[in-house]
């Protein structure tokens, strides 16, 4: 992921994913088809509920920091493609833990998204593959943390 | 309309069938597009080559689609006011398309909130399988639920 392979990580390494920007239709169709549940989708019902207005999904704040994840490792693939260099592919997750959306995300909101290492180990069933875990992390610029989880990801070995 | 279940509706060991809900090729490269752009999630020869064999669903539409599932069986026609997370999701298997998914969603616990008076938290573990019978995900967390005024 990132651009790296699994020598080249390390715990405390910290990466900045970059922004996404929630807009409201993007809000509403995803609350539709995912969490089709009234404060997410009608002023009125968000407003006798905990937020003050129709906020995304949880799983919508996460897809955002998926985006920029991708894109991330897409760009910095594209960068080193051009002097002939090969990075590494993004490798499948077997899950998380601790996902948390301490506050929620309105209209119009953009979100930094990053991640900090925490651990990686070898992998004694995939010998080409390692796991690294992470702590995963958005932040608004106003309203502070949206969301964090503990992470995992395949890395490729060299 | 059926009366809104409220927190106090709920009670430990409750459970709800999820699905079955038939997953196309298209709604798999539909949500990859959007959101998790990677090849074995877009394209079928990339999915061939890659560690999770043949085109697959991204593990956040998976979890979206199991949520969707607890929306249907029992969450929209229930007092639900959020979530603030999950302890756990495991995506233990690949979802392919034509997999047909089918699970339940159990309660594991109801308490009242400390600190939002007028609400309560339900846990609960959820999972869904396809045809096979083989657990896709796994996923473990709670919701907030208003209680009866």
């Amino acid at each position: 992921m990132i651009g790296l392979y699994l020598d080249e990580f390390a715990a405390g390494q910290r990466i900045e994913l970059g922004q996404h920007v929630f807009a409201a239709e993007a809000i509403k169709r995803f609350a539709r088809q995912f969490t089709p549940v009234g404060f997410h989708m009608d002023a009125d019902e968000a407003a006798q509920g905990l937020f003050a207005k129709p906020s995304a999904a949880g799983w919508h704040i996460c897809c955002g920091w998926m985006v920029c994840f991708v894109e991330s490792n897409s760009k910095e693939r594209a960068r080193h493609a051009a002097s002939g260099k090969v990075l590494p592919e993004i490798g499948p997750s077997p899950g998380l833990s601790a996902l948390r959306w301490p506050n929620p995300v309105y209209p119009d909101d953009a979100i930094s998204y990053g991640l900090t290492v925490t651990a990686k180990r070898d992998l004694k069933s995939r010998p080409n593959w390692g796991l690294v875990t992470f702590l995963a992390d958005g932040f608004h610029a106003a309203r502070g943390q949206v969301l964090s989880f503990e992470g995992k990801v395949l890395v490729a070995r060299r | 309309m059926r009366p809104l279940r409220h927190f106090e509706d709920f009670a430990v060991g409750d459970h709800f069938a999820l699905g079955p809900h038939r997953v196309t090729r298209d709604e798999i490269v539909e949500f990859a597009r959007a959101f998790d752009p990677q090849p074995f999630h877009l394209d079928e020869a990339a999915g061939d080559v890659s560690v999770l064999h043949g085109l697959s669903a991204s593990g956040w539409h998976t979890s979206a689609l199991l949520t969707r599932l607890m929306c249907d069986a029992v969450l929209t026609e229930s007092a639900v006011l959020g979530s603030s997370g999950m302890d756990e999701v495991k995506w233990l298997k690949p979802v392919h398309a034509d997999d047909v998914l089918a699970g339940e969603m159990r309660v594991t616990g109801v308490r009242a909130s400390q600190s939002r008076p007028g609400v309560g938290i339900m846990t609960f573990v959820a999972s869904l399988s396809a045809q096979d019978v083989l657990e896709r995900i796994v996923m473990s967390g709670m919701f907030f639920i208003r209680r009866r005024a």
